[in-house]
């Protein structure tokens, strides 16, 4: 079924809505919070809190990019229960690593306190990328994608997909330091 | 909570927009094939310094863009976001054209009615920064690394030697008063321009146009490269050769050339020469004549003066394929006034209105004048009153004068129209 004509259903509150979003998006939307909680009870879990915080959003809400929409909320999802686990063993392996790799362009020494300032420079700065380098910083940092995956989509090698984060990071960082947000 | 954990909720909260769809599982071949601006490695570099046929689905290894990943769409995708199609004539004066008949201003499109093409692929504008119209449609994409190769491989091309190489960033060129706009843009590169050792120029601006500046550069003096004094025949041999000499600079697999012949103010004929890639696919030539062309400019000895070379896919993004209306339901729109033009009113059209009697040509076409979006339009060139002049100025003899008139070809419901919700906007 279109995007639209889901967003309509949610539109008229017909629950048949949520139905297509999961036949639609279901096992992509797995897919996205497995890569980060790496469990599946919790990566379904997840899921069908996305149903449910789509449902309570749509309407007034009117997504013009459903997938995106979805995959947002999962994600935020995700991380946030990745986050109540105590257990180190429970979780993405992906998390802790794209943490790693975020702090070496946003690990100074000054705490960030304007996340607004932070996601308009983020915003800046990725408009100004190459598609192509855009999307890689984002599978990797938003879909927290592992890098055999990315590197499989690109048809490139993983040192290849490492090269061009790392690159990518250090020019985030150096674009975050005229921002004046990284001291 | 530790700066790594807020950068990691931010990216989480950004633009939908940026978010690249990933929701299907991309497929390895597809129709049409689109540069998409890669990642400038080392390895791509050292490829190219020692002709190592490195890079996967690389077609154009001549061309100056051949750093660039030539991938296949992996999908070709139904577009539906809506787009505004708006067409800014700025200060360039009525759209108005002459010639001594309609034929001299055929461009010898791949497109025609016959076809019967229902869908043609939208391509979003990555260089666009001019959202507000203050920075005077200054287009920024490319980073100076890749303009700096792009220059280089153009001079490698030439079999020149670059001596010097002058970078030019956004705020060189423009004052900007919005302070927010300039710190978007302040480091962004307008312009690279590299100097050869026989003082031939190269520019590559932001989007990856390129224009390269010769002292004259000698043709062969069997052939008559002018504006004005070269016959049709004449001009299709020049073309061949330029074809031919510099198939190196463009990497065009299969050129394919036109030459249109406007009337100046005095009568006099200003021709033009173009080459585009022809390919297999009919839309896949469109794109190419319209958006990934080369033009050819004489000096006044009939040497080579000027080369601009064009490539909007170097600094576009494939949107998605849109429905697009056929010629007569773009003419019924035309007729009812809902069409994009810099005619200043009805008075030039003859007998005061418009007239599908008057419509001399139509063609689909991609505006390549550095707009939001490269959409298709229906190109309507209509024949307008002879008599109507400015002041001081009247039409040479043996002249007709046309106006060109612009249909958005994309369906109307994929339009985003402004308030009054028409398209009348003149």
């Amino acid at each position: 079924m279109e995007d639209n004509m889901i967003i309509e259903l949610y539109f008229s509150r017909d629950e048949c809505a949520i139905k297509e979003t999961s036949e639609k998006y279901g096992a992509f939307l797995y897919k996205i919070a497995y890569n980060i909680l790496n469990q599946n009870e919790s990566a379904e879990e997840s899921v069908n809190d996305t149903y449910l915080r789509t449902w309570n959003t749509i309407p007034p809400t009117k997504p013009r990019k459903f997938s995106a929409f979805l995959t947002k909320i999962t994600r935020n999802l995700a991380i946030d229960r990745f986050r109540k686990n105590t257990s180190e063993k429970q979780g993405g392996g992906q998390v802790t690593l794209c943490l790693d790799e975020l702090h070496e362009c946003i690990g100074g020494k000054t705490d960030v306190d304007d996340r607004i300032a932070l996601k308009n420079a983020l915003e800046s700065f990725l408009r100004g990328l190459p598609v192509k380098n855009k999307d890689i910083f984002l599978l990797r940092y938003f879909y927290l994608m592992p890098l055999d995956e990315i590197a499989d989509r690109y048809e490139m090698s993983e040192s290849a997909v490492k090269m061009v984060l790392y690159r990518m990071r250090e020019k985030l960082r150096g674009f975050l330091e005229k921002e004046g947000i990284v001291l | 909570m530790k700066n790594t954990e807020i950068m990691l909720d931010v990216i989480g909260e950004i633009d939908e927009k940026l978010i690249p769809d990933i929701s299907e599982t991309p497929k390895k071949r597809g129709i049409l094939s689109f540069y998409i601006t890669a990642v400038l490695c080392a390895t791509a570099i050292l490829a190219i310094a020692i002709g190592i046929p490195s890079l996967r689905k690389h077609e154009n290894k001549a061309s100056i863009y051949a750093f660039l990943d030539r991938a296949e769409i992996s999908e070709i995708v139904k577009g539906t976001d809506p787009m505004n199609t708006n067409i800014s004539f700025g200060d360039m004066g009525a759209g108005e054209i002459m010639a001594e008949d309609i034929s001299k201003l055929d461009e010898v499109s791949p497109w025609s009615e016959d076809a019967n093409i229902t869908e043609m692929p939208v391509l979003r504008n990555d260089a666009f920064v001019d959202d507000e119209g203050i920075l005077g449609g200054m287009q920024l994409f490319l980073d100076e690394e890749q303009m700096i190769s792009i220059a280089q491989n153009a001079a490698k091309a030439l079999s020149l030697e670059v001596t010097q190489l002058d970078v030019a960033k956004a705020t060189d060129n423009v004052e900007i008063a919005d302070p927010e706009k300039e710190k978007e843009i302040k480091n962004r590169i307008y312009s690279v321009d590299a100097t050869c050792a026989d003082n031939t120029t190269i520019t590559v601006y932001g989007d990856g146009t390129v224009r390269i500046i010769f002292e004259g550069k000698t043709i062969p003096s069997k052939y008559n490269f002018s504006y004005n004094n070269t016959t049709d025949a004449e001009a299709a041999e020049v073309l061949d050769y330029l074809m031919t000499e510099y198939a190196g600079l463009t990497g065009f697999k299969n050129p394919k050339a036109y030459s249109c012949v406007e009337k100046g103010f005095e009568g006099e004929d200003d021709r033009s020469y173009c080459i585009y890639d022809s390919a297999d696919d009919i839309r896949e030539s469109i794109l190419n004549h319209d958006l990934a062309y080369a033009t050819f400019y004489p000096d006044e000895n009939g040497n080579l003066f000027c080369i601009w070379i064009n490539n909007a896919f170097c600094s576009s993004t494939y949107v998605g394929d849109y429905p697009i209306i056929t010629v007569d339901e773009a003419t019924e729109k035309l007729i009812n006034g809902a069409y994009y033009s810099s005619i200043p009113d009805d008075e030039y059209f003859k007998k005061g209105e418009l007239s599908a009697d008057d419509i001399a040509m139509v063609q689909l076409k991609y505006r390549s004048a550095g707009e939001k979006y490269y959409v298709p339009y229906y190109e309507f060139y209509v024949e307008l009153d002879p008599e109507i002049s400015e002041e001081g100025f009247e039409i040479p003899d043996g002249t007709k004068l046309y106006g060109l008139l612009y249909v958005p070809a994309v369906a109307e419901e994929y339009l985003d129209v402004l308030d009054n919700a028409t398209m009348v906007y003149q």
